[in-house]
């Protein structure tokens, strides 16, 4: 049994500038980890090398035991992202829907959380499980409010019931109450879908809450991997307490 | 509204019949410069001509060559912006020397060279204008290309599975066409300035063929006896030019400006990409 | 001490009804609210600088002259937009202290450069060659160069580490104390502003909901200033404790 992600020995340089070392993780089914650490550190180019969006210089990353990306059309199906300014992962001229619609309408997979029998009847269990209402999907990405973008863009994430989502930064810029909502949220897919996320964030309670691995980063290196976030070096240590209000 | 498209379109099969039922080249000496009549509703011009026909087929000249000409202009350009906008390297670098190579010829002076040597006809002057305004199209597109590319709801496209093709035809074209289409509906009517000024000096539409431009000239010895001669095809230019621009304002507020930098949200906490 | 009587603001609809606040000085003020509540139109009311196409009513009143700059330091949330992009920091710098016809004090500004953990020969750089994160010090810099007794910071934290946002926030403390200078911090993160506010003021749709102390705050019985706490509180065992817990 493959682990869903595996990371082996990654590393990134850009013109002999290395900007990630030698990193190397696995996320198993149905567990989540985070990914902290200072700006600078790798994280985002960390997450862009995962979601394949970006060609590494040495080392391997592996979807379900296989290479990735490797070119096969429905390779893509089994992750997804939520990107840290919702908004503009939205394309500005198309409707929510057929923004969300978009990975569904690309593979057309066979769901088995989800009816994909029709699509009005995916939008309608998709707004149920985001907790948005159906008649914001007709509306233009400016029209939404951050947590209602955010969890559009959640929704797009689950749509294919992809087996990792990858997160970079998704409370950020969002209000208190938007945060409490969202982190909720992403509780419950994480019950009810088995999905296992991929946090980047310095929102220390958010990955506290939701993750049961921690990676730090720290100039492209990773400096703990912990699983409880007090158990980590003193550098953790410190980052974590900073992070806690 | 679809009021209005039936009266145009009327009006339209009018002149395009009026034009093809009447003959626009025979000469008739004996019966020049006459006034208004019902055989011939306009006159006819210094040689005998019917002068309402030639004008309206002078009409459908311009509008014929101009829309040609915009079209070809805005799919080369266009084709090569998006390749400088696609491709880092030596093509890019290519595209961008010929560019600012001829950017710097003033349009009028390049038609006169290209006429000189190629000789007057539409066909270098087509050639002229070509070279001129593709450049407008190839940097427009290339700029859209750019800025649309680092967006990351392309990312997210190609996260979502979508090939290169795909993620072409749906996020990149349409704003590229949208913009592209004003653009054109503008020249147009810049090009067919261009075409009655050259003709008017001989260099673009040659005799028997009627050119607004053309008719100017041939109308200008007659100016005291029969100022309509020259009246006429001026008022159709003037026309015709403002015209287009109302059409592209028209278009503009059509095609309205996609907001999409407004919202707080893509302002608030944002920094640099951090590696 | 400054006050706002009856700031009205509107574009198309109202942005700010009739806001009634008192700011009291030498104090670290924290301005929280959600995006669209209104607390940036409010600094932008303070600094008289609001967009184009509003109108406002009411009044500042404040005992002390507001000079942008030399009174009024101001760190805008698009810290970025603050500097130009032709200009070396150090130009940029020099021509702040030229147009309030002051010298530049270079001890003060090593000084500053060094908590704020800037490299002096950045100094040299342009805005381009400088990350997110140093950008912001140095837009920290150039708001309290000249010293002034008021400053506005507008969602300072918003993309920072938190190593980072507790040391410019620890630092602004240590401003406020040692020039006698009040803070009007803007922010949507409840947390820093109950660990440094002072006073707190909670703002929703362009309302004042509540003002108070932290302690206040956390023990208020209003339904937003309650719901906003229960929010805050992400952790189980934190939410099952009741209301009157005190933080450290």
């Amino acid at each position: 049994m493959y682990p869903v992600l595996s990371v082996t020995d990654l590393t990134y340089q850009i013109k002999d500038q290395p900007i990630l070392s030698n990193i190397s993780f696995h996320v198993t089914k149905k567990a989540s980890i985070g990914i902290i650490g200072e700006s600078g550190s790798g994280k985002t180019t960390l997450g862009r090398l995962i979601l394949g969006l970006l060609k590494p210089t040495h080392g391997l990353i592996s979807l379900h035991g296989k290479a990735f990306p490797s070119g096969h059309r429905n390779e893509r199906r089994a992750i997804q992202a939520v990107f840290q300014h919702p908004l503009a992962s939205f394309n500005p001229e198309w409707t929510v829907r057929e923004s969300i619609l978009e990975p569904f309408r690309r593979h057309r997979p066979i769901l088995r959380h989800f009816p994909a029998t029709s699509e009005e009847n995916l939008m309608t269990a998709l707004a149920l499980a985001v907790g948005l209402e159906e008649r914001l999907f007709d509306r233009l990405p400016h029209q939404l409010s951050g947590g209602q973008i955010q969890r559009a863009a959640i929704a797009r994430a689950i749509s294919i019931e992809p087996d990792i989502i990858v997160m970079d930064e998704p409370t950020t810029g969002l209000d208190v109450v938007s945060r409490a909502q969202i982190i909720e949220l992403l509780e419950r897919l994480q019950q009810t879908l088995g999905v296992s996320l991929v946090l980047i964030s310095h929102d220390i309670d958010f990955i506290r809450r939701l993750c049961s691995e921690t990676l730090v980063l720290r100039d492209g290196r990773a400096v703990d991997l912990i699983d409880r976030l007090e158990s980590g070096s003193a550098y953790t240590q410190r980052f974590v307490e900073a992070g806690t209000w | 509204m679809k009021k209005r498209w039936l009266i145009f379109g009327g009006c339209l099969l009018f002149f395009i019949s009026y034009t093809v039922f009447t003959n626009s080249f025979n000469t008739n000496i004996a019966k020049r410069l006459e006034p208004a009549s019902f055989e011939h509703w306009l006159g006819t011009d210094g040689l005998g001509r019917d002068f309402a026909a030639r004008l309206f087929l002078a009409g459908l000249i311009s509008l014929g060559f101009s829309l040609l000409t915009v079209l070809l202009t805005a799919c080369i350009g266009t084709c090569l912006g998006c390749l400088a906008g696609f491709y880092d390297g030596r093509l890019k670098h290519l595209i961008h020397r010929l560019e600012d190579g001829l950017v710097i010829f003033p349009d009028t002076v390049l038609a006169l060279v290209i006429a000189g040597l190629f000789g007057a006809s539409p066909q270098s002057l087509i050639f002229a204008i070509l070279l001129i305004k593709w450049i407008s199209y190839a940097r427009l597109s290339e700029t859209l290309v750019t800025e649309t590319m680092q967006k990351p709801y392309i990312s997210m496209a190609r996260i979502n599975g979508l090939t290169d093709s795909m993620i072409l035809r749906r996020h990149i074209l349409p704003p590229i066409i949208r913009q592209v289409v004003v653009l054109m509906s503008l020249d147009v009517g810049k090009v067919i300035l261009f075409l009655s000024a050259f003709s008017y000096i001989g260099l673009g539409v040659q005799a028997p063929l009627p050119e607004w431009g053309t008719m100017l000239n041939e109308g200008r010895p007659y100016f005291s006896s029969a100022p309509r001669l020259m009246l006429l095809p001026g008022a159709c230019i003037v026309l015709t030019v403002v015209a287009t621009m109302g059409w592209t304002r028209w278009m503009k507020k059509k095609g309205g400006h996609v907001n999409d930098s407004d919202s707080e949200h893509t302002r608030s906490g944002e920094t640099r990409p951090s590696a | 001490m400054i006050q706002i009587r009856n700031i009205h603001v509107r574009a198309k609809h109202v942005l700010l009804h009739d806001m009634n606040l008192s700011l009291p000085a030498h104090r670290f003020i924290c301005l929280v609210g959600a995006s669209g509540s209104g607390k940036t139109l409010l600094l932008k009311r303070l600094l008289d600088r609001l967009p184009d196409g509003m109108s406002s009513s009411g009044e500042v009143i404040s005992d002390e002259p507001l000079r942008r700059g030399l009174d009024i330091g101001y760190i805008p949330q698009q810290y970025t937009d603050a500097f130009l992009p032709f200009l070396t920091m150090r130009q940029m710098l020099r021509d702040t202290y030229r147009a309030h016809g002051r010298k530049m004090d270079h001890p003060y500004i090593d000084d500053v450069l060094r908590t704020l953990e800037l490299d002096p020969t950045w100094l040299d750089r342009y805005p381009g060659e400088l990350s997110g994160g140093q950008l912001q010090r140095f837009a920290i810099l150039f708001a309290v160069t000249l010293k002034p007794r008021l400053i506005l910071a507008d969602e300072l934290t918003t993309a920072l580490d938190p190593v980072l946002t507790r040391r410019l926030l620890d630092w602004l403390t240590e401003y406020q104390h040692q020039y006698g200078a009040t803070i009007l911090f803007v922010t949507h993160e409840l947390g820093p502003a109950l660990h440094y506010g002072e006073q707190l003021v909670l703002m929703q749709d362009g309302r004042i909901v509540e003002t108070g102390t932290p302690q206040m705050i956390e023990q208020s019985r209003h339904p937003f200033t309650m719901s906003l706490m229960q929010a805050h509180r992400t952790s189980p065992e934190e939410r099952k404790s009741s209301c009157t817990q005190s933080y450290p």
